[in-house]
């Protein structure tokens, strides 16, 4: 049975970007209930849900908000984080071009149920088209009412900006993200305290990825139960967004209910690309560990089955690689990724980046010495778990899987002293030939 | 599942230019902006009216003034023509009453600020993984052959400067670029070179 799109039901419907036509395509019906719901009995919707984070760590979005302290008398806040920037990933991006209201829906009931009257988007600097089509919408939203001091007639206030990162990766890192939208370099904060009792201007803040509370409107609507019903189970519920990349014939973003198998996700971008094999694929962006194609060609995408296997959902980019690519090649390619994203803040993380990037390059060039492969090993064992933040952890993602999964990979370089693979240059139309 | 969903690739559903100006308040300052201004500082004020009054309306909006800093220095790049001159640095910091040093300490950890200058057409190539498996070496090369520099370098004409850059978020349109504010996606060598042709 088909299944009926929910957070991309407005792509495609340009109209809905503004308040009225959003409206006409049933928008604004959460918020609206919403506001005339106890701030507890939305968080316990949402708890009901079962809705986890959409950004990457998978945490139950219900659960963090009831973390918010309610009596500190401090003023509280909603950063939504728009900060996309994990290789691979490109579904926020869509969520905020194609359906800005039902991102400000999604912040606006949450800030309602978490009592916070100023709502930040921090969105990456790059993404200008983004940023003017969310700007514009905003301003849409104050002057039809749904925004500002009397929210949809409510009597209560909200706010909502914009905040342009200028390029880092580290500040898709909540605390590192904080720091960013204080003005200050975006190097995370040790925890706790967390950003739920310390965040912004050291206040109460609640941080969310975009798809996660693009999600929040429809659990309101129809309810949490609803919600729950669509997945694999109770702890992975509701529909996802797969950003498919790499090696397809048509790569895109793809709803689907979370737990989709690879196999079918593959199949809806057309297989893989120019008749070609599937070697392996990366289930959740950068960060994950890289999966042989054969062996989990029909693992279910949700977050405990990819746990399972090994690797993780993260972000859910989804990139595809052919019989042809070199594994080696791809992964330094993420170790020099990982390498100037590094905030520089914990020895483990700054130095073994970059060695990583240095001994993963050497023996892509053919200029391995036998001993790399444990060299790399080694380090992995010394960043992981000996960092402030995730980025130590996700740069070993990679390196890791291709220690283990690929070694004979290594020791072909090592051995021949040249990548055994083919370059790869662009086909000649541009698209999958 | 039937005729499956690609929404992210459907031509047609943004305008070109998208909706509302980049060049407001809180646009990336990725724009071409016109000339690099000079390395020493000209008759004109860093700060001028406009750009005041824009920062004043951003201070606004938070409860603390040295969280307008980003926003700000945008603003000022964007004025500065691409880059951010150390007295343009100073001249923010003094109005901002923030120390040198922490405006400093901002501005180099940022991969949008530049503190040399660049072309007035910025090129930024994603080279990361998706794009790589897909060509981005090859565009790279193009570009260096294209506009006779290396990376990073700007153009004798001060026409062009180009650079890898890392994810952009554009994975489904790979090998893409982002030249200015704009992003330019499947791209081939041809399309890279009449793209490179049509910069003035």
């Amino acid at each position: 049975m088909a299944f009926e799109p929910i957070l991309t039901r407005n792509v495609g419907h340009p109209e809905a970007r503004s308040v009225d036509g959003y409206k006409k395509r049933g928008g604004y019906a959460g918020l609206a209930k919403a506001l005339k719901m106890e701030p507890g009995e939305v968080i316990d919707e949402v708890k009901t849900s079962g809705l986890r984070g959409r950004g990457g760590a998978g945490f139950p979005a219900g659960l963090k908000w009831s973390f918010v302290p309610q009596d500190t008398g401090k003023e509280k806040y909603l950063v939504c984080n728009a900060d996309e920037s994990e290789p691979g990933t490109f579904k926020d991006r869509l969520l905020m071009e194609h359906d800005p209201q039902q991102l400000i829906e999604g912040c606006a009931i949450c800030c309602y149920a978490v009592q916070a009257s100023t709502c930040y988007i921090y969105i990456r600097g790059e993404y200008t088209e983004a940023l003017a089509i969310m700007e514009e919408a905003i301003k849409d939203a104050y002057d039809a009412g749904i925004l500002g001091d009397n929210a949809m007639g409510s009597g209560f206030r909200l706010n909502m900006y914009m905040h342009a990162g200028a390029g880092a990766y580290i500040c898709g890192e909540e605390t590192g993200m904080l720091e960013s939208l204080e003005g200050k370099r975006g190097q995370p904060r040790v925890k706790p305290p967390f950003p739920a009792v310390i965040g912004a201007f050291g206040s109460p803040t609640v941080i969310n990825n975009v798809e996660t509370l693009a999600n929040v409107p429809h659990i309101i609507e129809r309810g949490g139960e609803w919600f729950a019903g669509i997945g694999t189970d109770e702890r992975n519920t509701g529909p996802k967004l797969y950003a498919v990349s790499g090696h397809v014939e048509r790569p895109g973003t793809y709803e689907f209910p979370i737990g989709v198998p690879f196999s079918e996700l593959l199949d809806a971008c057309g297989g893989v690309w120019r008749g070609r094999e599937l070697k392996a694929y990366i289930p959740g962006g950068a960060s994950a560990a890289i999966l042989p194609g054969d062996e989990f060609y029909d693992l279910p995408m949700d977050f405990d089955q990819i746990a399972k296997a090994g690797s993780m959902l993260g972000s859910a980019a989804v990139m595809v690689m052919d019989e042809t690519t070199c594994m080696v090649r791809s992964v330094a390619r993420l170790a020099k990724f990982f390498n100037h994203e590094s905030c520089g803040q914990c020895t483990p993380c700054r130095e073994g980046t970059n060695w990583m990037e240095l001994l993963l390059t050497r023996i892509e060039k053919g200029q391995g010495r036998p001993q790399d492969a444990s060299l790399l090993a080694n380090i992995c064992t010394h960043i992981s778990g000996n960092s402030l933040c995730a980025l130590g952890d996700a740069a070993v993602g990679p390196v890791k899987s291709l220690v283990e999964t690929y070694f004979h990979e290594i020791e072909q370089h090592v051995h021949d002293g040249a990548c055994p693979y083919p370059e790869i240059r662009v086909f000649s139309n541009g698209q999958a030939a | 599942m039937s005729d499956e969903r690609n929404p992210a690739t459907q031509p047609g559903e943004i305008p070109a230019g998208g909706v509302g100006s980049p060049t407001g308040a809180l646009a990336g300052s990725a724009g071409s902006a016109g000339e690099p201004w000079p390395a020493t500082p000209p008759d004109e004020p860093v700060l001028d009216a406009a750009s005041i009054q824009r920062i004043a309306d951003l201070l606004t909006r938070y409860p603390d003034r040295k969280a307008v800093l980003i926003p700000a220095l945008h603003i000022v790049q964007r004025r500065c023509g691409g880059w951010l001159p150390d007295y343009a640095i100073d001249a923010l910091s003094e109005h901002l009453e923030l120390d040198p040093a922490e405006v400093f300490g901002v501005v180099t950890f940022y991969d949008l600020f530049h503190q040399q200058p660049v072309g007035r057409h910025r090129i930024r190539v994603c080279t990361n993984l998706s794009c790589q498996l897909r060509g981005s070496a090859e565009i790279m090369e193009v570009l260096a052959e294209e506009l006779g520099v290396g990376e990073d370098e700007v153009t004798d004409d001060g026409r062009c400067s180009y650079t890898h850059f890392e994810c952009l978020g554009s994975c489904d349109t790979a090998p893409m670029m982002m030249v200015n504010d704009t992003y330019r996606e499947n791209l081939t060598p041809q399309k890279v070179r009449s793209l490179v042709k049509e910069l003035e």
